[in-house]
């Protein structure tokens, strides 16, 4: 009986404490959704910097499983749930959630100055022309080089196409895999002709693709692919079978000496120890741009139906500071979208220098938002060009046709 | 008097009966409502949304059979229908070759119950026992054309201009994958046959053999038409499973069916058409549900048409 009072005090006690605890911070509690699994540290760092500032905002940082996220959130929110503040992808894939009406638009509420027009247009809904997230990174297509093997083989560095030929067939007489690439994850191959192909069709194809003054049966597209073709002599024996597993393994092995990739490789190479650097794919003549493709990976949004708006939209102002994307470049080693960033790591930096001479990664950009989508027509091209089922002329007619169709 | 007895003994045999209804009803119950929950009402409720125009995961208007129109005959989607269809139907009759063909000479080699043949039977049977998602794996890092197990074999054996890149062909994708089924199946259809062979009395058999008859005979005019009803099972199940076919061609093709769609299923038009992903775009849920009540009437009607037609010429046992 005795022990049965004591536990009851205890009970009121206890409940009292919290009441008062509830009380003295009155906190506001924000969910914030990612798929970025491998990023939970360095968000919840992110977010302690946050609430420092902020303390009557409490975030929970929740990572999803990367590849469902898209159908988790959209079936959480379709289902008028959801978490006040989300990752968002970015183009096409914001389209689906933001046209429904799931996304609060942001222009006027957030101050977006420290943003490009480039940057924001992978958050824009076209329908309407308003801004639906906050832009966090981008991600950039370069080639991989093995420093050791180009010095073991006394290979320059090549600058424009026919040198980088050369440097390829060099390798290639020496017993070395001159490039890592391969064909049987299609994805890797729309990767690969990011830093090939818009070179040779130049700086203003995109925008009148785009605008609908060409197609891609274009004399300039056409002879891009047909240029783009003759890397399949330097690729592995057996490279249509070669998946994005084996290229990364290839390449950090020391047995390629190439590899056409994301900025999002670069992690991978680090750690794998291998003796690495990055450059711009080549010039189509000497003189020429070497662009390279770059496309914005995401966004953070919030949701129209957040009952906490008000402290969701200052989390959201917070993503669109110079002190965000700080930490975001320093913790995540990403090139952020926001500008003023000091980026320490050499490897972004040169990434981020690379950007001066940056064009759209086309098919993701601009054709990613009907079905078929330009990736989907591209990669299976590619797969075709690359095994000589099809000529240039048919894929790039293939592409043209399917864009034309698409809904 | 007598019929007073009669009714109260009529109703009391009415009244057990009833109570006896109610009794298997209440028993029926929780395996009715699983099959109810888990299986009528998602298959309906595809029904249901394949009426509908669907932007992403919302429902729009009641549409009626445009979704159906737009799957069976725009051109946009209707060649990667017809493309899929012709790879299923070629799984098809390749698995009744080489799956079940290898299983029925398997089975009548084991029947005649070898040295170590029950060493040979858990060794055929082992691949099936495992999940089909570590064979597709496993087999993809088997036939990855630089580090793979197959090709480096090949290479040590001399035969190295066979070596090849078998998953990114468009020749030889689809038949290794078919092979790799195979080999992970094999010993399903192997047991069933001989387990059917199994139950011929050994009489039947041993009279032959008395009369003069070659093995060949017996095989093809015993053991053969005797199996039938075991014949009906594996074909209609070969059947199901060749256009249901996703786990092998999702795992060592992708969802697009690399390369360029030779390994292209209708369970992954389905599933890209449904789902989307992140190359092929948003989801339709629309479109996607049609084209799964289609494949679902097309499974149906074959499946029903085939077991009849094999039943009806199974000879039974008397």
């Amino acid at each position: 009986m005795k022990s049965l009072r004591k536990i009851a005090s205890m009970a009121v006690l206890s409940t009292a404490t919290f009441a008062y605890a509830g009380t003295a911070l009155a906190q506001t509690e924000l969910d914030f959704w990612s798929w970025r699994q491998e990023d939970v540290k360095a968000y919840n760092e992110i977010i302690a910097a946050f609430e420092e500032q902020n303390p009557d905002i409490k975030v929970t940082f929740t990572a999803h499983e990367a590849t469902s996220y898209n159908t988790i959130l959209t079936t959480a929110l379709a289902g008028g749930a959801g978490p006040d503040i989300m990752h968002t992808r970015s183009y096409g894939s914001l389209e689906a959630i933001a046209a429904p009406g799931y996304l609060e638009p942001l222009d006027g509420k957030i101050d977006l100055s420290a943003l490009s027009a480039d940057e924001l247009l992978g958050t824009t809904l076209r329908a309407d022309g308003h801004v639906y997230a906050v832009p966090f990174a981008s991600q950039t297509i370069v080639v991989f080089y093995n420093k050791d093997l180009f010095e073991q083989h006394d290979v320059a560095l090549p600058e424009t196409w026919d040198e980088f030929l050369a440097a390829s067939q060099k390798f290639k007489d020496a017993g070395v895999i001159p490039l890592a690439n391969g064909l049987a994850d299609a994805w890797t191959m729309e990767i690969m002709s990011g830093a090939f192909l818009p070179n040779f069709y130049g700086k203003d194809f995109f925008g009148e693709v785009t605008s609908g003054a060409t197609d891609f049966e274009d004399e300039r597209f056409v002879n891009a692919l047909e240029k783009f073709a003759a890397l399949k002599d330097y690729m592995p024996q057996g490279y249509e079978g070669v998946d994005y597993a084996t290229m990364k393994q290839l390449f950090s092995a020391g047995q390629a000496a190439m590899f056409v990739g994301g900025s999002f490789d670069i992690p991978t190479f680090v750690s794998s120890g291998v003796n690495f650097d990055i450059m711009q794919g080549p010039a189509a003549e000497e003189g020429g741009p070497r662009m390279v493709a770059t496309w914005l990976d995401g966004g953070y949004g919030v949701n129209a139906a957040s009952e906490n708006k008000e402290a969701a939209l200052k989390f959201i102002q917070f993503t669109a500071t110079q002190p965000f994307a700080q930490m975001l470049t320093d913790k995540l080693a990403n090139v952020p979208a926001v500008d003023g960033a000091d980026i320490s790591d050499p490897m972004l930096a040169k990434v981020s220098d690379f950007h001066a001479e940056a064009t759209p990664y086309i098919m993701l950009v601009a054709f990613r938002f009907n079905t078929p989508t330009g990736s989907t027509l591209l990669q299976n091209g590619l797969q075709e060009l690359f095994t000589g089922k099809k000529t240039a002329a048919e894929v790039a007619a293939d592409i043209s046709a399917g864009i034309k169709s698409a809904e | 008097m007598a019929q007073a007895i009669d009714t109260t003994y009529e109703n009391a045999v009415a009244r057990r009966r009833n109570l006896r209804k109610l009794w298997l009803a209440f028993l029926l119950f929780p395996a009715m409502a699983i099959l109810l929950t888990f299986v009528f009402l998602p298959m309906a409720s595809a029904v249901w949304y394949s009426v509908y125009d669907w932007d992403g995961l919302v429902r729009g208007e009641f549409v009626g059979l445009a979704n159906f129109q737009e799957v069976l005959f725009d051109a946009r989607n209707n060649k990667f229908l017809i493309n899929a269809f012709f790879n299923n139907v070629k799984v098809f009759i390749a698995l009744m070759i080489v799956q079940n063909g290898l299983a029925l000479t398997l089975a009548l080699l084991l029947a005649r119950e070898p040295k170590g043949y029950r060493f040979y039977q858990i060794a055929f049977f082992l691949p099936v026992i495992l999940s089909t998602v570590i064979i597709g794996f496993q087999w993809k890092l088997f036939l990855n054309p630089i580090f793979g197990l197959v090709n480096t074999l090949l290479r040590n054996v001399g035969l190295g201009d066979w070596a090849m890149p078998w998953l990114g062909l468009p020749e030889t994708a689809l038949g290794s994958m078919i092979l790799v089924n195979a080999w992970h199946w094999v010993g399903f259809p192997t047991l069933v046959f001989l387990a059917a062979i199994h139950r011929i009395p050994k009489d039947l058999i041993e009279a032959a053999r008395l009369d003069g008859a070659s093995e060949w005979m017996i095989a093809r005019d015993i053991i053969w038409p005797l199996m039938a009803p075991a014949v009906t099972i594996i074909v209609v199940l070969t059947f199901i499973g060749s256009f249901n076919w996703f786990e092998i061609p999702y795992i060592m093709g992708g969802l697009e069916g690399a390369p360029a769609y030779s390994t292209d299923m209708l369970g992954l038009l389905f599933y890209r058409t449904a789902f989307g992903s992140v190359s092929a775009g948003n989801s339709d849920f629309g479109t996607g549900s049609a084209l799964a009540v289609l494949i679902f009437i097309f499974i149906f009607t074959f499946s029903t048409i085939a077991t009849r037609y094999l039943t009806s010429r199974e000879v039974e046992l008397s």
